[in-house]
């Protein structure tokens, strides 16, 4: 009876710790193959020809059809700057300066939302409708309320994940995203 | 204190299976089963564009300005001939193996033509050496060789604006995806 039970134990907790381990690695929340900067997360090494088995599951992971690894470099946010939780009960400002690209698109989702399949026509930003200040810089208010300017809504409930898209960017931006300068993320209110 | 110890390594080494195996196996059967949802979206062995809904369904967000065209391709009936209209704006294509593998990727940057022509045919050994084998000239196009007999062309044309969607949804629609002689 004692080692059924260490069996039974040995089988759960074993799984268990296998499937949470496999998840957080490749959703990038452990690091083994993805980097971080401030509050974006990027695989580097999604371009490279002989991809890692991390990077190929985190780039099959969203959609029906993933984004074109040769062509889309993709950065995710789930914290702000200051390594809070992204809630959409708050609203964030994120600005910076345009990114080298031939066009780009910020879009929030759920957390955890694999299908990504939403439909609210204010959930994704693309570049060539964001106004932008003289300098090229952007601002753009995350907020389930509507807001001047640039206004990009959260999901409805709780968490949520910003996931920045550069289409065709320069050729360094592909094999190095991290040397790019990435918008910050700040925390305005939260209700 | 020897049993726990022994179910404690027992325990982590199951643990590294599960890993492991979720690494490198789920994606694949991720892959697999979204092609079959896509070959329910948009048929077989032809091009089919996608209205908007569907497009976001298929990729999230990004879909409401990305026209997308799918080609969901069998190449154990033979070679898959690809014939792409594709419009001034930004394009690309990409070819997925069934296992997840994208081994051919094209935009606009890389290839300054309004007509992209390729036929698509199975890999019959494993690729020995330089990855380039896997794309030849043929004819007026080229040939790209697919690892598995199954996956999906996608095509994606840039449009930021509804009326902009009509228009390049119109320019995809007349590229074309067929069987061809073996």
């Amino acid at each position: 009876m004692r080692g059924l039970l260490w069996f039974v134990a040995f089988c759960f907790f074993g799984t268990l710790l296998g499937l949470v381990t496999a998840q957080h690695a490749v959703s990038g929340r452990f690091g083994v193959v993805s980097e971080t900067k401030g509050p974006w997360i990027a695989w580097p090494r999604a371009s490279d020809a002989k991809i890692d088995p991390y990077t190929r599951a985190h780039h099959l992971s969203f959609g029906l059809v993933p984004f074109d690894r040769f062509d889309t470099v993709e950065y995710e946010a789930r914290i702000d700057d200051a390594g809070r939780s992204l809630n959409g009960d708050c609203i964030y400002l994120v600005r910076g300066s345009a990114p080298q690209a031939r066009w780009w698109s910020l879009s929030a989702v759920a957390l955890d939302d694999r299908t990504e399949a939403v439909s609210e026509p204010r959930d994704g930003l693309v570049s060539g409708q964001l106004i932008y200040e003289a300098d090229r810089n952007f601002r753009v208010t995350v907020s389930r309320e509507l807001q001047a300017g640039n206004w990009l809504r959260p999901p409805e409930a709780g968490q949520f994940v910003l996931h920045l898209r550069l289409y065709t960017p320069a050729a360094a931006v592909l094999q190095r995203p991290l040397t790019v300068e990435l918008p910050s993320i700040e925390r305005q209110v939260c209700q | 204190m020897k049993g726990l110890l022994f179910w404690s390594v027992a325990m982590l080494l199951l643990a590294g299976v599960v890993h492991l195996g979720y690494v490198l196996i789920m994606p694949q059967i991720d892959m697999r089963a979204g092609i079959d949802e896509l070959r329910r979206l948009a048929g077989s062995g032809a091009l089919t564009v996608l209205s908007r809904d569907d497009s976001i369904r298929v990729v999230g967000p990004d879909g409401r300005w990305l026209v997308h065209a799918l080609c969901v391709y069998n190449l154990s009936e033979g070679p898959l001939a690809v014939s792409a209209t594709v419009p001034a704006t930004y394009w690309s294509m990409a070819i997925y193996s069934a296992s997840g593998e994208t081994f051919y990727s094209l935009n606009d940057r890389q290839a300054d033509v309004d007509q992209v022509d390729l036929m698509i045919r199975q890999k019959s050994a494993p690729l020995l050496g330089d990855d380039q084998d896997l794309v030849l000239p043929e004819g007026d196009g080229f040939t790209v060789r697919a690892p598995d007999p199954k996956g999906v062309v996608v095509m994606r044309a840039l449009a930021g604006e509804p009326a902009e969607y009509e228009r390049a949804s119109r320019i995809l629609a007349r590229s074309s995806c067929r069987s061809a002689p073996k």
